[in-house]
């Protein structure tokens, strides 16, 4: 035996397989739980408070202090990305979940119905199409006001289509199996056909649904935010920094807005890569 | 061959979906749980008189269907109605703004066709060196969403380079497309990554594909080969995901007028949200629903022009 | 004896397979002359269809190829851009097995058929059409002007087959390489297009290669037969004399294999076990696995084709696959 084979032999079992995964993607999914630890202990992890002025240290470099400097009140940067952390994981997480639960609902409905139910509700899905979400989410700020709650909404509803068109046709080949028509002749109602075996088995379909689904909610609330139609100032969110930020840029201080928006950009790309990821897996757990 | 019951059925479908559109961003008013003239009024709580005055303008007290049809009518014929916070017809409100965001829009789709498009041909028809190099390319464009791509551009050009202008609108075409020119590269960077990996991919799939065999053992020149078997047959789905692109441009021109300070329906509209200007708010939706619906539907006839089978399987579903 | 239009020597194919090379042709030997039909056959994978692509110089670009191929005396391998396209364009046709995903679906059947005349042949699109709707009526499509203007998703299979026959044809080639022309067909179909085929060929006097899993098939449309098995030409012979005296077990196992449709109620007997593949062939016979006459020599050594009986056969025990065919044929 070689020494390389003994060496693998050695290797703990979570190594072995993450080199079977490939180095980006190891990268990629500790990205991800960093940023999950990150958003539950972020306010007891803060060196300084978030919402502290300091009218000395305004635009203040790297230092010890400030290890990315302060804003231009003086706040410490770091901070406020690390305590934003929470509420930027959060809106996305919302997203995925209530589009998710009605994405779901609205596929297994249709499927599960047929006739003139599922046409009136892909008819709806269709017309849902044409609304763009940041679309809905600005007429959902114009009725009910600025906020966390409004966009978060309005997104969850944007994304219900793109869900449901993939479960329904999903959830129609599924109703068609022989094992679904001999629950029938056995008695089982509908519901408990559709709870206990019709959603269960969808369940890969959707979780990779919801994966790939994340990124992008995040990507989106965090554009709402630096438009300044969500979590409203001084409240500390990733998009809302990037948008305080810019017009110290033209001063000559950028870092809170590249901070901010690296940030954006790497978390997004992390959680993308590992959703496509988990996505492939669970497609190919779901077509076996 | 493209028939007329097909082009017929998508635009009667085309109607129907505005119709409910508009049904629906009109109703909007209802969804909320205050008094509806109170919301036009911007939220702020106005005296009595300007109350009723507010529902005398839009009709509140008639019938919903009636009040939708006057709006929608209103809509038709050219009168939008009225902004009660901006004390202006919103006609007023759009007719310069509507220019400077066509224009950002048909700046951007032009860089979204010609370079996503050619970056991607060249890929799959090049490969080797080129294709890593686009793959490269895009990866980073795809991260790149328009907020950030405007803040890096700000940093850049204000305190780096000055190349561009940073902040507004312009005078005149020329003027007014240079200073249009970072807001549409902000905008168009994700999708120039997007459209050029999906064209690659199209094109990719029809130089491997059977019929291009056939072609190749017929001895044809490889340019007509490229031309009327390679891209050709590759242009019905490119267009399709392209003009899909192209038709949500009209939501993403809000981000990128406003980080630019671009005086655009896009910057309105979120300045409005923000007020709580419903009636503008109202109007500029429905016209950026209306623009993403009709662009979706000239693709998809375009596209059917294009490939013949799917006329057929349009007209068996 | 006049130099064959067509001759394959000794070529050996490899081809990439997840970044190894893989041996899919060992070293085909095999030669048409002008205005003869050569039946290739074997079961998938042995290589056949491998061998067609190579003539036109259709494989994947990064396969390793050695040997020669020689048309009219050219080698095709050593051959320039140019001349490769007029080999292409003038000389050689090809007829696909599956019409339906080697016609191009955008284009009408008009575009498909006049498209080699009008870019290679210089001919105006009037010129083309004319010429076009005559070799239509002749391949059996009688509404000729209708179908030009259709396109291939609203023709079946069998028209399609019979269009690209027609596009073969037009270019009035020297060699004909059919791949397996039928099989996606249904069986009614099958007939009618390859009785045009053959008889369209033998009024024009074309060469053909004829690549087909069918025995039979080949031998009733064909001069000669060439026997493949895992990448590599087991028997060559006339095709009258195939029944009489095939040399090669194989080629004893494939004329039983074959289900006799005139009711002569022979029972089936197919050839036992799996088909290898090229690259899984190691020292040796590569039908050893599959033999009932395999001695330990077929391990070790590899039967080169040899003369026999007016035909040639790779096997050790060709003289003995002759002499006692009722061994091996049960119905005999």
């Amino acid at each position: 035996m070689s020494a390389a084979q003994l060496a693998a032999r050695g290797r703990p079992d979570v190594i072995r397989r993450a080199a079977s995964i490939g180095p980006l993607y190891v990268f990629c999914g500790v990205v991800c739980l960093a940023l999950i630890v990150v958003a539950v202990v972020g306010p007891w992890i803060a060196p300084h408070d978030p919402t502290r002025t300091d009218v000395i240290e305004v635009f203040a470099g790297s230092s010890p202090t400030h290890l990315l400097g302060t804003d231009d009140t003086g706040r410490d940067i770091l901070s406020r990305l690390i305590v934003g952390t929470r509420v930027s994981l959060a809106g996305p997480a919302l997203v995925v979940l209530l589009s998710t639960v009605l994405g779901v609902a609205v596929a297994v409905t249709a499927a599960w119905l047929g006739g003139w139910v599922d046409a009136a509700l892909s008819r709806v899905v269709d017309i849902l199409f044409a609304f763009p979400g940041l679309i809905l989410a600005v007429v959902a700020v114009a009725l009910f006001g600025t906020g966390f709650v409004s966009p978060v909404v309005a997104l969850s509803i944007a994304y219900v289509p793109v869900v449901a068109r993939v479960l329904r046709s999903a959830a129609i080949k599924e109703r068609n199996l022989p094992y679904i028509a001999a629950l029938r002749v056995q008695g089982a109602s509908g519901w408990s056909i559709c709870f206990k075996h019709l959603v269960p088995n969808l369940m890969p379909l959707v979780v990779a649904q919801a994966a790939v689904s994340f990124g992008y909610a995040m990507l989106d609330l965090a554009a709402i935010s630096y438009l300044g139609l969500g979590i409203q100032p001084p409240s500390p969110d990733w998009g809302v920094m990037v948008a305080e930020g810019q017009p110290s840029i033209i001063n000559g201080y950028p870092q809170q807005s590249l901070y901010a928006g690296l940030l954006v950009v790497v978390a997004v790309v992390a959680f993308n890569l590992v959703g496509e990821r988990v996505a492939q897996r669970f497609e190919t757990a779901g077509a076996r | 061959m493209l028939t007329p019951a097909f082009v017929g059925r998508r635009l009667l479908g085309l109607v129907v979906t505005l119709l409910v559109a508009s049904v629906v961003i009109f109703g909007s008013l209802y969804l909320s749980p205050g008094d509806p003239a109170a919301l036009l009024a911007g939220g702020s709580t106005p005296n009595p008189e300007a109350l009723a005055q507010i529902r005398a303008d839009f009709h509140l007290n008639d019938p919903f269907w009636s009040q939708y049809w006057h709006w929608l009518s209103g809509l038709l014929q050219g009168d939008l109605g009225r902004s009660v916070v901006f004390r202006s017809d919103v006609v007023d409100l759009l007719a310069s703004r509507v220019v400077t965001s066509l224009m950002l829009v048909v700046y951007a789709a032009t860089l979204i066709i010609v370079i996503g498009v050619g970056l991607g041909s060249l890929a799959a028809l090049r490969g080797g060196r080129i294709s890593t190099a686009v793959t490269v390319v895009t990866t980073i464009g795809m991260a790149a969403p328009t907020f950030v791509a405007a803040i890096v551009f700000v940093w850049l050009f204000s305190t780096q380079l000055g190349w561009f202008p940073i902040y507004g609108s312009g005078s005149g075409l020329v003027d007014r497309l240079w200073h249009l020119t970072l807001p549409a590269v902000a905008l168009s960077l994700t999708w120039i990554a997007y459209v050029s990996r999906i064209t690659r991919s199209a094109v990719s799939a029809e130089l491997e594909s059977e019929h291009v065999v056939t072609a190749t053992s017929r001895g044809l020149p490889r340019r007509s080969i490229v031309r009327h078997h390679v891209m050709r047959n590759a242009a019905a789905p490119v267009l399709t995901i392209s003009g899909l692109t192209v038709a949500g441009l009209f939501a993403g021109t809000a981000v990128a007028e406003q980080a630019f300070g671009v005086n655009g329906i896009g910057a309105l509209l979120i300045d409005c949200a923000a007020k709580q200007d419903l009636a503008v708010v109202q109007v500029i939706a429905m016209f950026m629903v209306a623009a993403f619906v009709v662009i979706n539907t000239v693709v998809d006839v375009i596209s059917a022009a294009l490939d013949p089978r799917l006329v057929a399987s349009a007209v068996d579903a | 004896m006049t130099s064959p239009l067509l001759e394959i020597d000794r070529l050996r194919v490899r081809l990439p397979v997840n970044g190894a090379h893989r041996t899919v042709l060992h070293e085909v030997s095999l030669s048409v002359a002008a205005g003869e039909a050569v039946g290739l056959v074997g079961e998938s994978g042995s290589g056949k269809s491998m061998t067609a692509r190579a003539v036109m110089r259709l494989l994947p670009p990064r396969a390793e190829v050695s040997g020669d191929i020689r048309f009219a005396g050219a080698s095709v391998p050593e051959m320039g851009a140019a001349d490769l396209r007029r080999l292409r364009a003038d000389d050689v046709a090809m007829i696909f097995q599956d019409p339906r995903a080697h016609i191009n679906p955008v284009h009408s059947i008009g575009d498909f058929l006049t498209e080699s005349l009008r870019l290679n042949g210089k001919v105006t699109r009037s010129a083309a059409t004319a010429r076009v709707v005559a070799l239509l009526k002749e391949v059996g499509i009688s509404d000729a002007e209708r179908r030009l203007r259709q396109h291939p998703h609203e023709l079946s299979g069998g028209l399609l087959q019979r269009v690209m026959i027609a596009a073969a044809l037009v270019a009035e080639p020297r060699l004909i390489l059919a791949d397996e022309p039928t099989t996606a067909l249904d069986v009614t179909t099958q007939e009618e297009v390859m009785a045009i085929l053959d008889e369209l060929r033998r009024d024009r006097g074309l060469a053909m290669l004829f690549i087909t899993h069918d025995l039979e098939l080949a031998a009733a449309v064909c001069d000669r037969i060439g026997v493949m098995y895992a990448g590599s030409i087991v028997e060559d012979r006339d095709a009258r004399e195939l029944h009489e005296r095939s040399g090669h077990p194989y080629t004893v196992g494939l004329l039983g294999a074959r289900p006799d449709l005139l009711g002569d109620r022979a029972p089936l007997v197919a050839v036992p076990g799996r088909p290898l593949s090229a690259y899984e062939v190691g020292d040796g016979c590569a039908f050893r696995t599959r033999c009932e006459l395999a001695q330990p020599r077929c391990g070790d050594d590899v039967p080169q084709l040899r003369e026999i009986a007016g035909g040639s056969v790779a096997c050790h025990f060709a003289e003995q696959v002759l002499d006692s065919r009722k061994v091996v044929l049960p119905h005999d």
